[in-house]
């Protein structure tokens, strides 16, 4: 990736996920198209070839360590009454709840973190979680992004560590702040 | 005549192969043998000795191909096997009766006009079984090499099913054991590629399944080396750690496991992709070595990278069936033990996953040497290999086309000839030595093949010749022999056409209370028809047993199979009657699933169609006819009524019994064919109809005179003169009643508008009072049917006349009129915009002495011009029906109009058939088959089973 000038990168996924539209008599048959785009000035790397896992990507920075930005989109509609019916306070327990049972195997301790969620359409709901733990006698930082829609969901998350260079982090900060998102059916 | 020899050679190891194949232990259970054979057994070696069901088993065929199921390979090659017997029985006992005849030549073929000394009853017999039989070949031969479509259906796709499997199994079956790795119930393969290849195989049918066992099976997949080994298997397993955890994201019900898969992946994420794929890799390859240390027969079906895929895909794989099926919880837990335990640990936890996993215990438990019944021995393994091969054959001669009648009858008898030196003689001077009743009975019985139809007809001749048999009866069979006798001759007469056709105005016991038949009346008394229903079929069940005892015990004068077959097939009747009346379904029939159950279903199927075009007519919704082909479908609409239940036909006898129902049961299409000369069998059929109907019409004529009429027009035989192409028309509605599309009285509001449409009938056309009104419209293909109501009644009558005459109550509204009136004189019937539009028509065809002629100058086809001459005579009578005040000089010119029409239309066609007689290159078949014609054509009846 160009890591000078300014650059977005923009991904777009075919969801799974194919919707029928409202009458039976139309055979027409829609995708939904979720996409996010991210403006960078960062250069990163995405694992590519065989490193590469199906429906995931995940990018790093070889300046420092740490430091990383991962995406995936899933065709999961389930989900969706759940976000457009309960209140923040008690999706985040839920979210929560299900991680801690994770932690103890893990080996993760020391876990917090706050959230916020913005609706942005009766269509689309963006909820972010901001936190830190310890695992392995080290200090871990996240963002996680969950893109809300009736079609699926775009989990995205940024990492870093005690260890990662801060200005890049700072940076990496702002631009995560400013991914946009966008469902489109077609 | 070296190349006849060798091509007879040929066809003789082809056909003998053929019958050598058809492998009666195997066969027998997948398909019902009995319900193919109308008489004898296949037990019988003679050629002659049975009689088989040519279109049952086409029908069969096609039913495979066409269910949209993926094709049963065994059961399709049963039946292919049991059709190429049953045409290889007709040969050859076609080649021993003509190779002793005068009816096949010097080159032993059937030349195309009979030779003078050859007999009627041969040349007669052969060609109705030569048409039968060639009609299930070229049938066959459509099947397999046409896309026929039926419900979206088609067959060419499952007959690419069918080769795909068996050019996968033949070159290979011989050495490998890919049959019973990839046998779809029991294959150990198949089993794991379906059971753990969700995703790759997820959509695939069983055959396409299969195929793709084939191709992982084979023994010439190699592996380049042990890199290829590794790198495959890493693949797969991270492959299946993405799939694990997509799977999950996916299948997310509730946040909370949201939050627990994001977390999961968070650590999946933040380990290194060589951290993620050494310690899946290790688990992965831990557990192969587990899996094929216990699963080694299994894992002897995969080959080469197949085998690698495969062991380490199902190890991942399984690792994922693992985390799922134990939920969520489980499934991070074992993967956070998996991403903190040293490659040392990876063993044991491959084990413990191993042991721990259901699916790998059911898969052990069946593979397990001697479970259920399988080894995998050598000596099995040889077995298998040879029963590969065995199926591989079989499938390929499935596949092979039936092989021309005529020219393997023609062939043979020239090989039979040459072999033998044998004399011709003229077979009708003399009693067949060689063939005795077998012979005779396989005859009738080929005929009989071509539908049920024939089965009465032939039944009931073969049936004088084994009841003669049989008439040595032995005392050794006492109380239940003669409580059969009692049966069979109550069913005969419950049989017998005339006597089901005298039934309306006499009734007997037999066709009155067939429940009769089974259990006595009186017991039926205050019960439920579910009750009534369970009652008369747990008798008919115990009698079918009795019957099937008294013609499987190996006494001399046990029933025959004949006597046996048409007992059950008249109980089957009787019950299919019964169930209707009594409302069951046939799906409670009897064990035995006869084909009367599919006659049942069809008769539910006819009252749905019926029902629904009743609802449509209610609706004011157009029964459009259409004006070309009109016997077309003509085989589906004899299917549909002979299932038709009484709903479509009360009008005509006001019993259970169907009218069409009692129809003598006669092939026409062997009546049609016979154009040669009619034979007297074929001669006693178009009696039997003759009679039949005679009597029907006499009996419907008392019943209904309305039906009468109805009936007498579709066979025009009223004294009126009456036009081609109203005969055609009145032909075509005839078939929409006969199909069920629309009722009798539907059908008769229809015929009444070609009554009043043409001209020469309207003098003398009757109107007839039916719960529709007939109306006319601009598209003289196209009938509008108006619900009445209620019909017209003695106070209707009097209150139309009342309202008429004014002064004692409101003015008719315009729904009153339309209630009380079946005439078409009332404009209410018609438009404003169709009343214009006649009116301008009739001023356009009025305008000159030769407006008419010009009208049907321009057309060049006979349909077009019956059509445009419909369409001006509806024109015509539209104004006549609606012009307020008509005067007796408007009719006459009206009527003028009508009759000029007629006159240039017959013109029109005089003209068009002149020009094709000067065209056409060999005149020698008559022009056209007039289109009213209501015998099917063969071509057509190819088309119902």
């Amino acid at each position: 990736m160009n890591m000078k000038t300014f650059f977005t990168f923009f991904a777009v996924f075919v969801l799974g996920t194919n919707l029928w539209a409202e009458t039976d008599k139309s055979e027409t048959k829609n995708k939904a198209i979720l996409s996010f785009a991210i403006p960078s000035k960062l250069n990163w790397k995405q694992n590519t070839g065989d490193e590469a896992i199906p429906d995931m990507q995940i990018f790093t920075l070889e300046e420092t360590e740490g430091l990383k930005l991962a995406s995936v989109q899933i065709g999961n509609e389930e989900l969706w009454p759940k976000f457009s019916t309960m209140d923040k306070e008690k999706i985040f327990q839920e979210l929560v709840d299900g991680k801690k049972s994770v932690h103890k195997i893990a080996g993760v301790s020391n876990w917090k973190a706050d959230k916020t969620l913005n609706r942005k359409s009766d269509k689309e709901i963006i909820f972010e979680i901001t936190g830190s733990y310890t695992e392995d006698s080290q200090n871990k930082h996240f963002i996680e992004k969950y893109y809300m829609t009736p079609y699926g969901f775009i989990l995205m998350t940024l990492d870093w560590t005690a260890k990662s260079d801060a200005a890049l982090v700072k940076k990496a900060q702002v631009e995560f702040k400013n991914i946009s998102f966008k469902s489109e059916i077609k | 005549m070296k190349l006849i020899i060798l091509l007879s050679i040929l066809f003789s190891t082809l056909s003998a192969f053929a019958q050598a194949e058809y492998n009666r232990a195997e066969c027998d259970s997948l398909i019902d043998v009995k319900r193919y054979i109308v008489a004898g057994s296949l037990d019988n070696k003679s050629a002659g000795g049975k009689t088989y069901n040519f279109d049952r088993i086409v029908g069969a065929l096609e039913n495979e191909l066409l269910s949209g199921e993926p094709p049963d390979a065994k059961r399709f090659t049963c039946l292919s096997m049991l059709h190429k017997k049953a045409h290889e029985d007709a040969t050859e006992y076609w080649v021993g009766r003509l190779a002793k005849s005068t009816c096949a030549n010097d080159d032993g073929e059937i030349p195309s006009v009979k030779p003078a000394d050859c007999d009627d009853d041969t040349w007669d017999k052969f060609h109705r079984s030569k048409s039968l039989i060639d009609r299930s070949a070229k049938r066959i031969a459509k099947l397999t090499t046409e896309c026929v479509e039926r419900n979206g259906n088609t067959s060419c796709s499952a007959m690419k099913s069918l080769k795909d499997i068996q050019q996968a199994v033949e070159p290979l079956a011989e050495t490998t054991n890919m049959d019973k790795c990839c046998d779809q119930s029991e294959g150990p393969a198949f089993r794991v590629l379906r059971g753990f290849y969700t995703v790759e195989f997820g959509d695939m049918n069983d055959s396409e399944l299969q195929k793709e066992c084939y191709k992982r099976t084979r023994p010439s997949n190699k592996v380049e080396g042990v890199g290829d080994f590794l790198s495959t298997c890493v693949k797969s397993a991270a492959r299946g750690i993405a799939e694990a955890v997509m799977k999950w994201f996916k299948t997310a019900k509730a946040i909370y496991e949201l939050g627990s898969v994001t977390e999961i992946w968070r650590i999946v994420r933040n380990m290194s992709f060589a951290e993620v794929a050494q310690k899946i890799g290790a688990l992965v390859s831990a557990m192969v070595d587990q899996l094929v240390a216990q699963l080694s027969s299994w894992n002897n079906c995969f080959t080469g990278p197949y085998k690698v895929d495969q062991a380490c895909k199902l190890a991942s794989s399984m690792a994922i069936d693992f985390f799922v099926g134990g939920g969520i919880a489980k499934g991070i837990g074992f993967l956070g033990s998996v991403l903190k335990a040293g490659v040392k640990d990876i063993a044991g936890i491959a084990k413990n996953l191993v042991a721990s996993s259901p699916k790998t215990n059911a898969i052990m438990q069946k593979l397990k040497p001697g479970a259920a019944g399988k080894t995998t021995s050598a000596a099995t393994s040889a077995t298998t290999r040879a029963a590969s091969k065995k199926a591989a054959s079989n499938l390929a001669i499935a596949l092979r086309p039936v092989t021309d009648f005529s020219k393997s009858v023609a062939a043979r008898v020239r090989k039979l000839r040459e072999k033998e030196g044998g004399v011709r003689t003229n077979l009708a001077d003399r009693v067949e030595p060689t063939f005795g009743p077998n012979a005779t009975t396989a005859v009738q019985a080929t005929e009989a093949a071509s539908s049920n139809a024939t089965a009465v007809v032939t039944q009931t001749s073969s049936r004088v010749t084994n009841v003669a048999s049989s008439g040595s009866s032995s005392n050794l069979v006492k109380l239940t022999n003669k409580s059969v006798q009692k049966i069979e001759k109550d069913i005969r007469a419950f049989r017998d056409s005339n006597y089901k056709a005298m039934y309306a105005t006499r009734g007997t016991r037999a066709v009155d209370a067939p429940e009769s038949l089974f259990v006595r009346p009186d017991r039926l008394i205050g019960k439920t028809p579910a009750q009534k229903m369970k009652m008369i079929e747990d008798a008919a069940k115990a009698r079918r047993a009795q019957v099937e005892r008294l013609s499987n015990t190996s006494h001399p004068s046990r029933l025959t199979q004949a006597q046996a077959r048409e007992i059950l097939d008249n109980m089957d009747d009787a019950l299919a009657r019964l169930r209707t009346r009594y409302g069951q379904s046939a799906s409670t029939s009897v064990a035995s699933g006869r084909a009367i159950n599919a006659g049942a279903r069809v008769g539910a199927a006819t009252v749905d169609a019926v029902e629904a075009a009743t609802s449509a007519a209610s609706k004011q919704i157009d029964t459009a006819i259409p004006t070309t082909a009109a016997t077309s479908s003509t085989a589906s609409a004899q299917a549909v009524v002979g299932g038709s239940s009484s709903t479509a036909t009360t009008a005509f006898t006001n019993t259970s019994t169907s009218f069409i129902d009692a129809l003598p049961k006669v092939d026409m299409s062997s009546i049609a064919a016979s154009t040669a000369r009619v034979s007297k069998a074929v001669q006693k059929q178009m009696d039997d109809i003759n009679e039949f109907m005679q009597k029907a019409r006499a009996n419907a004529a008392q019943a209904n005179p309305s039906a009468s009429a109805r009936s007498s027009v579709y066979r025009n035989q009223s004294n009126r003169a009456i036009s081609q192409d109203a005969i055609r028309r009145h032909g075509e509605i005839e078939n929409l009643y006969r199909k069920g599309i629309i009722n009798d009285e539907q059908a008769h509001a229809m015929h009444d508008i070609v009554r009043v449409t043409e001209s020469s009938a309207t003098g003398t056309a009757t109107r007839y009072n039916t719960r529709y009104i007939a109306a006319p419209n601009t598209n003289p293909s196209t009938f509008v049917l108006r619900e009445r109501g209620a019909p017209v009644s003695p106070v209707g009558v009097a209150g139309k006349v009342m309202n008429r005459t004014g002064n004692m109550g409101a003015p008719m509204t315009a729904a009153q009129t339309n209630r009380y009136s079946d005439s078409g004189k009332e404009t209410a019937g018609y438009d404003d915009d169709t009343i214009a539009a006649s009116e301008v028509v009739v001023g356009r065809i009025s305008a000159s002495s030769t407006s008419i002629t010009k009208e049907f100058a321009g057309l060049k086809t006979e349909a077009e011009v019956l059509d445009h001459a419909d369409e001006l005579r509806v024109k015509v009578k539209t104004v006549e029906a609606t012009r307020s005040a008509t005067s007796a000089e408007e009719i006459e010119k009206l009527q003028s109009l009508l009759e000029s029409i007629n006159k240039e239309r017959d013109r029109a066609l005089q003209r068009i058939r002149a020009n094709e007689a000067a065209t056409a290159p060999v005149p020698a078949q008559p022009a056209k088959q007039p289109a009213s014609t209501p015998v099917p054509a063969g071509e057509e009846l190819l088309q119902g089973d």
